[in-house]
């Protein structure tokens, strides 16, 4: 929900602040979603060709519309300035985000359709794996920690 | 391709051919994501052994797999069978009737989350995605 700017005051000036700053503020909102974007067109993508039965001729089960609205509140819910994940999907049926520096150094969460993150990380010769409730809106601070670790120099 | 009729167990030294029939399941620059490496929908992930196959050999099979399928092959990705013990990973020769190299990555954890972390460490060691070739043929 966007936040609601507190009026200045009745002058003609203030009036005149007040509604410049609520155009900054949904111009602000607008250039968010926007910059999320080129993931919600891979999710998309993904959606139709992975939304059938043996989409990967394994036998894989199809995602679920419960499953792309998860991955589409997360995607939405990524704080502004991070980067976005690649989508992919796996053969049980979950979508997957990756952040990706190289083979040896990434991030990958399964999101499922009850609302389950699984994530693995490879850090190097190290590892991090588990798993995280996601209830749509905040993203749990352990998973943001780990998204921007496979960035940080 | 192996004989049918004499199975030799799997060695450690052999290269093992996982078909990718997903556009998703590789990055632009050819490098194949964990995504291909979870096993479903039991707890084993089905490979093509390389032994005793010529590389067409190999790329028939995934022809046939991907026809079978109704899927197109985008290629192969190959891993040593070293490489695939991890933790109580294991590949046991699981012959088909039309693909005496077939064997099965077996041994893996229930919990997604450790699925997931052993597919990564999967993906970190397989090769690039490899194209078919033009012309795959039988014989």
């Amino acid at each position: 929900m966007p936040n609601t700017l507190l009026p200045r005051g009745a002058s003609e000036t203030a009036i005149y602040l007040d509604q410049q700053s609520q155009k900054a503020q949904v111009h602000f909102e607008q250039t968010a979603a926007f910059s999320k974007q080129p993931a919600i067109e891979e999710l998309a993508d993904i959606w139709e060709e992975c939304k059938t039965f043996n989409w990967d001729g394994y036998s894989a089960d199809p995602v679920q519309a419960s499953t792309l609205s998860y991955a589409y509140a997360f995607i939405q819910a990524l704080p502004l300035g991070f980067p976005l994940p690649s989508i992919g999907a796996e053969a049980d049926g979950h979508l997957t985000l990756e952040w990706y520096r190289c083979s040896h150094w990434l991030l990958s969460i399964s999101i499922s359709p009850d609302s389950v993150l699984y994530y693995a990380a490879l850090f190097g010769n190290s590892d991090v794996h588990g798993s995280e409730p996601f209830f749509g809106d905040n993203i749990p601070k352990s998973i943001l920690d780990l998204i921007q670790r496979v960035y940080r120099a | 391709m192996i004989d049918p009729q004499a199975i030799p167990p799997v060695e450690e030294s052999e290269w093992l051919a996982r078909y990718i029939m997903s556009q998703k399941h590789y990055r632009s620059d050819l490098t194949v994501k964990p995504d291909p490496f979870i096993p479903y929908k039991h707890r084993e992930l089905s490979v093509t052994r390389h032994r005793d196959a010529t590389d067409n050999e190999i790329w028939i099979v995934g022809q046939d797999v991907a026809e079978q399928q109704g899927k197109t092959l985008y290629g192969r990705t190959d891993i040593q069978v070293k490489d695939c013990l991890v933790d109580a990973l294991s590949v046991i020769e699981k012959p088909l009737p039309n693909n005496p190299n077939h064997a099965d990555i077996e041994g893996w954890p229930p919990d997604k989350s450790a699925q997931k972390a052993i597919a990564i460490k999967l993906a970190a060691l397989v090769s690039n995605l490899k194209i078919p070739p033009a012309n795959t043929t039988e014989g």
